[in-house]
């Protein structure tokens, strides 16, 4: 909730920095306002983009900063040899193992992305499955993912009159699943990544969010089969043109007052 | 033992740490009714710790058990403090995942519930079960 509400706050910070470059920018120079002389046409625009990129990387470092938080907080305990062992074989530099009944195996960190391994999933999970799990997380690690998908994020949270980019970066998180299983299945195998993702099957905690839709074209890659996915939906082209017009139309109406 | 104790009450708050710490080290003898803790832990008045032990209750901490003809309800440990380690790792990844899942975190998910039969038993196969 407060994630939520802080999403809406800096999103309101973005417009109203807009509407306030927009008001000095189309200030008359005959009017009583003042108008720096230094802001010429492409410093205004420069000042657009720079409270929006502000924003968005304000709204990332929040995102990263309140789940690195709650990954502190889990209960860690040291990894059992089996799991060394693999950590070894596929050469993940940072492994956490999570104590306690966790069936999870995520990425997480923005300058030293760590693996983390529950500890009954790491006893569950034979040795090629638990490799193809790591090989997986470890694509994310190098990739930098967990970083990268706060700012895709972010960008959908600061964007919100556009929901393209919230499409987009779902897209892009699909994408980025398929390629971190085309990882594991070039070290390991289809097989092994097939048979990790079905002892998983079973276990995964219902109800869970990250990236729904995914298991599926996950499965269609293993198999082979096509994972052509279609482009945005017209519909959500056009509510993103009349969403960016009424952001438009808000920072002239914000800024109409003051000429 | 003791430093699983240990870890298990720092998870919980002051307060709910302080009464499962009576409880899980013997202090307080099974079955027990409010009176028995609020014995152990001076200075908590009788509803604070009726309050906490029903809120243990609703955690899954402790089972609650109305007696015949008595007001008092009765309290027993619903596990050991290794099991609520257990069980709290798991809530907390859980929760981690669902909550951050999509913005800051990736993590390795299987969902096949959302598989064809078909595909279903295709993989199945490719998986050697």
């Amino acid at each position: 909730m407060i994630d939520r509400a802080m999403a809406l706050v800096l999103s309101g910070v973005v417009l109203l920095g807009v509407a306030c470059v927009a008001f000095i920018g189309v200030c008359p120079p005959a009017a009583t306002c003042a108008r720096p002389i230094w802001l010429d046409a492409n410093a205004r625009m420069s000042a657009v983009v720079l409270i929006v990129l502000v924003a968005w990387l304000v709204r990332a470092a929040l995102l990263v900063h309140v789940t690195e938080r709650g990954v502190r907080h889990l209960a860690t305990t040291v990894a059992p040899s089996h799991l060394r062992a693999a950590q070894v074989r596929v050469g993940a530099r940072r492994l956490v193992c999570v104590e306690g009944d966790s069936e999870a195996a995520f990425c997480s960190g923005t300058w030293r992305p760590t693996i983390f391994i529950g500890e009954k999933l790491a006893g569950r999970l034979s040795a090629e499955e638990l490799d193809a799990v790591l090989l997986h997380e470890l694509d994310h690690a190098t990739r930098y993912e967990p970083v990268r998908r706060a700012m895709r994020h972010a960008a959908a949270d600061i964007f919100f009159f556009a929901p393209i980019v919230r499409w987009w970066a779902r897209h892009r998180t699909v994408q980025v699943e398929l390629a971190a299983d085309r990882a594991a299945v070039d070290r390991v195998g289809a097989r092994a990544v097939a048979a990790a993702l079905w002892t998983l099957g079973g276990s995964a905690p219902s109800g869970v969010a990250a990236f729904m839709g995914s298991a599926g074209l996950r499965v269609a890659q293993l198999l082979g089969d096509s994972i052509a996915q279609p482009g945005p939906p017209r519909r959500l082209v056009a509510a993103s043109v009349v969403g960016t017009y009424l952001a438009l139309q808000v920072v002239a109406c914000a800024a109409t007052p003051f000429l | 033992m003791d430093k699983v104790l240990e870890r298990a009450v720092a998870v919980l708050g002051p307060l709910e740490g302080r009464i499962m710490r009576a409880i899980w080290s013997g202090a307080v003898r099974e079955p027990f009714v409010v009176r028995d803790v609020q014995a152990k832990t001076p200075g908590l008045a009788y509803t604070t710790v009726m309050t906490t032990l029903n809120r243990l209750a609703d955690k899954g901490l402790l089972k609650v058990r109305a007696v015949p003809r008595q007001r008092a309800h009765e309290y027993r440990s619903a596990g050991s403090p290794a099991d609520f380690l257990a069980a709290s790792g798991r809530d907390q990844v859980k929760q981690l995942v669902e909550r951050y899942g999509e913005a800051a975190l990736s993590a390795f998910e299987a969902r096949l519930d959302e598989l064809t039969p078909a595909q279903r038993d295709r993989l199945r196969r490719l998986a050697g079960r």
